[in-house]
């Protein structure tokens, strides 16, 4: 192959690379403790976040109606069937909707992993977050360690290692 | 062996990491399916999509989360965008700061700034709208201020604008990145119609 036609397919693909980071978690700098909730799940039954001690907790916020969390759950979901029998819990807390909206929605958007249901919107404002998607991962001794803002391939095994990490190597404040 | 030193200048500039202060480009696309019409700002580690809502799409979203005919209506024909921001950055240092209350539009010679969310909720003070039609709000519009990591983080929402459907204006778009700040102009940005 020519040195020029060699050249100008290696400038094809330098210019043509997507433009979006890599999918990551941010590290909080300074471990806060997750906030003690107290939420129904969709059958009436009451979950306190101390119910999940000794667990790593993935926490995502969402919405039905929110595009980017549509997006996500499917990948959530396969995250779940990689993790559930490992010590880690997942909780969809779902905000400002009731238990219609939601059952008709996981109709076509099957979630396995535990919905609880914040009605009144008073959970999310306990937390850190300013957009839906939002997703903590806090670990066995209850404090928030990562954020996500915007919603991830959260069945990667990149990410999911940095949460199966936190069973055996807890993160120390930067 | 002959060389084109262009193409090679061209490659090493690519990979090098030096981009211009203003090394940032405007995309105008028009979807075929919907014909709403879509702006990206790319500039380095940052991205904006603002795509243009119909007033109709904007009324039937809250008005099936509860708001009355007149509020849905004065939200619906306030130049409503769907508005995705995106830290696009590989470097874990690059942090972006966005304060919408910083963002200005321009419209017959005069310079505005955006309707914030706060500013909707203090219209509604004295009126009855349900609680669940107020979270619905509030999570379905843009913050008004965020930081966005450089671990793919991004978020969308509704921005309005404020002008009315048809309408053209320029909206500067300003944006910190590490606290270095940044400033766009996005010329010629089109409300859609209320068909």
């Amino acid at each position: 192959m020519p040195l020029k036609t060699s050249l100008l397919i290696v400038i094809f693909f330098i210019t043509t690379q997507p433009v979006f980071a890599e999918q990551s978690l941010t590290r909080l700098t300074h471990k806060i403790s997750a906030p003690n909730f107290k939420l129904n799940d969709m059958d009436g039954n009451t979950h306190t976040l101390s119910d999940y001690k000794g667990k790593t907790i993935i926490v995502n916020f969402w919405a039905t109606w929110c595009p980017p969390c549509r997006e996500e759950l499917p990948s959530m979901n396969r995250a779940w069937k990689k993790v559930q029998s490992q010590n880690i819990a997942m909780l969809a807390i779902n905000v400002g909707e009731d238990e219609d909206s939601i059952f008709s929605f996981t109709g076509d958007y099957p979630i396995d992993f535990t919905i609880l249901l914040d009605t009144t919107g008073e959970e999310i404002n306990q937390w850190p977050i300013k957009g839906l998607p939002s997703t903590f991962v806090v670990d066995p001794s209850g404090k928030i360690v990562y954020r996500a803002i915007g919603g991830r391939e959260w069945d990667s095994d990149k990410l999911l290692n940095l949460v199966r990490a936190l069973q055996t190597t807890p993160l120390k404040n930067e | 062996m002959k060389i084109n030193f262009t193409l090679l200048f061209y490659i090493l500039f690519l990979t090098s990491g030096v981009h211009a202060d203003n090394a940032f480009h405007i995309n105008k696309t028009t979807s075929v399916d919907t014909g709403l019409i879509e702006w990206k700002l790319i500039d380095e580690n940052f991205q904006l999509q603002l795509v243009q809502r119909l007033p109709d799409q904007t009324r039937s979203f809250f008005e099936a989360r509860g708001f009355n005919k007149t509020i849905t209506n004065k939200i619906a024909t306030s130049c409503v965008f769907q508005s995705i921001i995106h830290n696009t950055s590989k470097d874990k240092s690059q942090r972006i700061h966005v304060a919408l209350k910083d963002w200005r539009i321009k419209i017959n010679q005069k310079t505005l700034p955006i309707k914030l969310k706060e500013q909707w909720n203090k219209e509604w003070k004295n009126e009855t709208v349900k609680p669940s039609s107020r979270i619905a709000f509030r999570w379905a519009t843009f913050p008004s201020e965020q930081v966005f990591e450089p671990s793919g983080d991004y978020n969308w929402g509704m921005i309005s604008f404020g002008p009315a459907p048809g309408e053209t204006f320029d909206l500067n778009v300003i944006w910190e990145i590490n606290q270095i700040k940044k400033s766009v102009w996005i010329k010629n940005i089109i409300c859609p119609k209320d068909q």
